[in-house]
């Protein structure tokens, strides 16, 4: 049997996690094709014009799921400890494809710390979906939650060794924040980071730091925020804040969350240049890269080097 | 710097009617402040919140970043914020370094932090705007307060339900306007108590004719837009003057205590179309529309400020019951390009259809064929 998981959104952070654990007990995992122009437009077209571009992505990509397996799997994420919620949109994702798309099969389960329902409920509720005991699917899961460990300390190590190479050289040192479902985007993100590349920057996530260990200094920018996401972004903005030259805010359009936190934050940084830069359906490449360019130029001639026609 | 001895004038943002209630319950806290009733929202308010707000917030936050900065312009020293779930909780960490970064001076209490209550941590801010305030006093003004919505709240809903039926058109918009004139006055008890004895026989002493043909439209969505007859462009007065019954359910009492129990409740009714909270009033939006639909109202509005993202996701929900239960819904979406010439031509166009549909009340365009 093959379940099949959207390359969008939640992917990008627990697709090792559910790949690992889907296969431990059995399954074939699909994974939905890059995103392309074909699965934005099937997306505009499956959703309400006034949601986020991300989401839209999100519906190309069930869309292009379906009939390619048997299972589509959509968890539901909601709260986590320390009463940090989710975007609202993560909320709904499971309700919005259940009620748009026709004849589609979802497996479902619910993260939501804040109403008690931990992992051991989301848990309960794949093995009442899929009819398997209980005791295969926890043993699985650990066992998955192991080896996900194990990717992320290699992960760790890698990015320490890159991080080291990137303040040693001479490079503009960029650092992007921005949600991982938006700069590893084939379409959104990665134009962005593969053209700052190109030119000769180093480009630093703020969402690529040890979570486990480093858990504050988002304080420093804001003291009431509790959207989880956005937190970690300000944790990582913290920290990597006196060894960077700019700053791009890269986002979707509309996305709530970003437009508050991203205004405040720019309010808020005095030392380093900072460039805003929202993705619509609209705008691709040309109008993207005149901006990018320039803001490096002035990080260049910032730094006391020459610019280069 | 604001002097301890310069004198301080309290204001707070324009939510709806309850300015009134809020009015009372600040005169009672700080008599020696003067408390700034905010002036009623218009086309300049909007530009002003517009021109300073991030671009893609939703609108509350606009309109109440505008409020605040007209206030402080007439001179409010003291500026007071509400918080709460989805986005509104953060609307004041923003709002004041705004205000601040634009060099206004001024104090800054939010009554929530983020997304929690600190009890402790509010008495002692708004003990520190006025010393003579103390513990018993906020307990008994709260509670007091609490009454008034209450009481506003049920008066309201008696008038939304009617309204469309007197027999004297005019009679019950007196009466309102009356009864939030009188609700600022209240200082006691006893005040309250001979308010209601008041109110409740004059607005029983309103003659209505009730008329089976009228058409009967419900208002479901988000709570801003809901309540707020400024921000949804006299949505429910227009509706009036077209001779619609009109249902809402979102008030202030409703959210402030009745929605913590009555979740649950709403994810039942609506377990066909849902499994999981949608968030803010996404939840209360399809089960109150679902609730509308059996009980056979002829149409349906469902409304929320642009950028609103738990209303979003239950609109593809609420599209596949208005399919099933052949009711029609209208979405309007409130932002600072929305006129009100443009809510009546689609209202009107809205009110047309349905009278076609079934039959019922008058057209308002005669009919060339």
């Amino acid at each position: 049997m093959k379940i099949g998981i959207p390359r969008a959104m939640f992917y990008y952070r627990y697709f090792d996690l559910w790949k690992n654990f889907f296969e431990n007990l059995g399954f074939e995992v699909v994974v939905s094709d890059e995103t392309d122009f074909k699965i934005m437009q099937d997306g505009i077209n499956y959703s309400i014009d006034e949601n986020c571009l991300a989401s839209k992505i999100f519906m190309g990509h069930v869309f292009n799921l379906i009939g390619k397996c048997d299972y589509i799997f959509i968890p539901r994420f909601s709260s986590y400890k320390n009463h940090d919620v989710a975007c609202v949109k993560f909320n709904a994702l499971y309700d919005i494809c259940y009620n748009t798309f026709k004849n589609i099969k979802i497996i479902t389960c619910d993260f939501d710390y804040i109403n008690k329902k931990t992992n051991i409920k989301a848990l309960f509720d794949i093995s009442k979906a899929l009819n398997i005991s209980m005791i295969k699917i926890i043993k699985s899961y650990i066992i998955a939650l192991k080896k996900y460990k194990d990717i992320k300390i290699k992960q760790n190590n890698i990015r320490n060794l890159k991080l080291k190479e990137y303040f040693h050289n001479k490079n503009l040192n960029i650092l992007i924040i921005a949600h991982p479902y938006v700069y590893r985007d084939r379409l959104l993100g990665y134009p962005v980071v593969s053209y700052l590349k190109q030119n000769g920057s180093n480009v630093i996530f703020a969402d690529d730091y040890n979570k486990k260990k480093i858990k504050n200094g988002w304080e420093n920018y804001s003291r009431t925020i509790y959207f989880k996401y956005n937190k970690e972004l300000l944790t990582g903005l913290n920290l990597y804040m006196n060894k960077i030259d700019g700053i791009i805010f890269l986002s979707v359009f509309p996305c709530g969350p970003d437009s508050i936190i991203s205004d405040l934050c720019i309010r808020r940084i005095h030392e380093k240049p900072v460039l805003n830069l929202i993705l619509d359906e609209q705008n691709f490449d040309a109008g993207v890269e005149t901006r990018i360019e320039s803001f490096m130029d002035i990080l260049k001639l910032k730094k006391g080097e020459k610019i280069v026609d | 710097m604001i002097n301890k001895e310069d004198k301080k004038i309290v204001s707070y943002p324009n939510i709806g009617n309850y300015y009134a209630p809020i009015y009372s319950f600040l005169k009672n806290i700080f008599p020696n402040c003067k408390i700034m009733v905010p002036t009623k929202t218009t086309k300049k308010t909007q530009q002003l919140g517009e021109k300073y707000s991030p671009d893609s917030i939703c609108t509350p936050f606009k309109y109440t970043l505008g409020s605040f900065i007209e206030s402080l312009d007439r001179g409010a020293n003291v500026i007071l914020q509400g918080g709460g779930g989805c986005k509104f909780g953060y609307y004041a960490e923003l709002q004041e370094q705004i205000l601040r970064d634009m060099g206004y001076d001024f104090i800054f209490i939010t009554a929530l932090d983020g997304d929690k209550m600190n009890v402790s941590k509010i008495c002692n801010s708004l003990k520190s705007v006025d010393n003579s305030l103390t513990t018993p006093k906020l307990i008994y003004q709260v509670i007091l307060t609490v009454k008034l919505i209450n009481f506003l709240d049920k008066c309201e809903s008696y008038i939304r339900d009617n309204i469309s039926y007197e027999v004297d058109k005019g009679n019950f918009e007196k009466i309102h306007q009356d009864l939030l004139k009188s609700i600022m006055k209240v200082n006691t008890f006893g005040d309250y108590k001979l308010l209601k004895a008041k109110y409740n026989k004059l607005l029983k002493n309103v003659k209505l004719r009730f008329d089976e043909n009228m058409i009967k439209i419900g208002i479901v969505g988000e709570l801003y837009s809901c309540m707020d007859q400024f921000a949804n462009f006299l949505l429910e007065k227009q509706l009036a003057d077209m001779n619609v019954a009109v249902k809402r359910y979102t008030t202030a009492t409703y959210l402030l205590f009745e929605k913590g129990k009555k979740i649950k409740d709403h994810l039942k009714n609506s377990k066909e179309y849902i499994k999981y909270e949608l968030g803010a009033d996404g939840t209360e939006s399809v089960s109150h529309s679902l609730e509308l639909c059996k009980k056979g109202y002829d149409g349906i509005i469902h409304v929320k400020p642009f950028g609103c993202t738990p209303e979003i996701n239950a609109m593809p929900i609420l599209q596949k019951i208005s399919e099933k239960y052949n009711v029609p819904i209208m979405y309007l979406t409130f932002d600072m390009q929305t006129s009100e010439t443009g809510i009546r031509t689609r209202l009107e166009a809205f009110y047309d259809m349905i009278k076609m549909k079934s039959g019922k009340g008058e057209l308002n365009c005669q009919q060339t064929i």
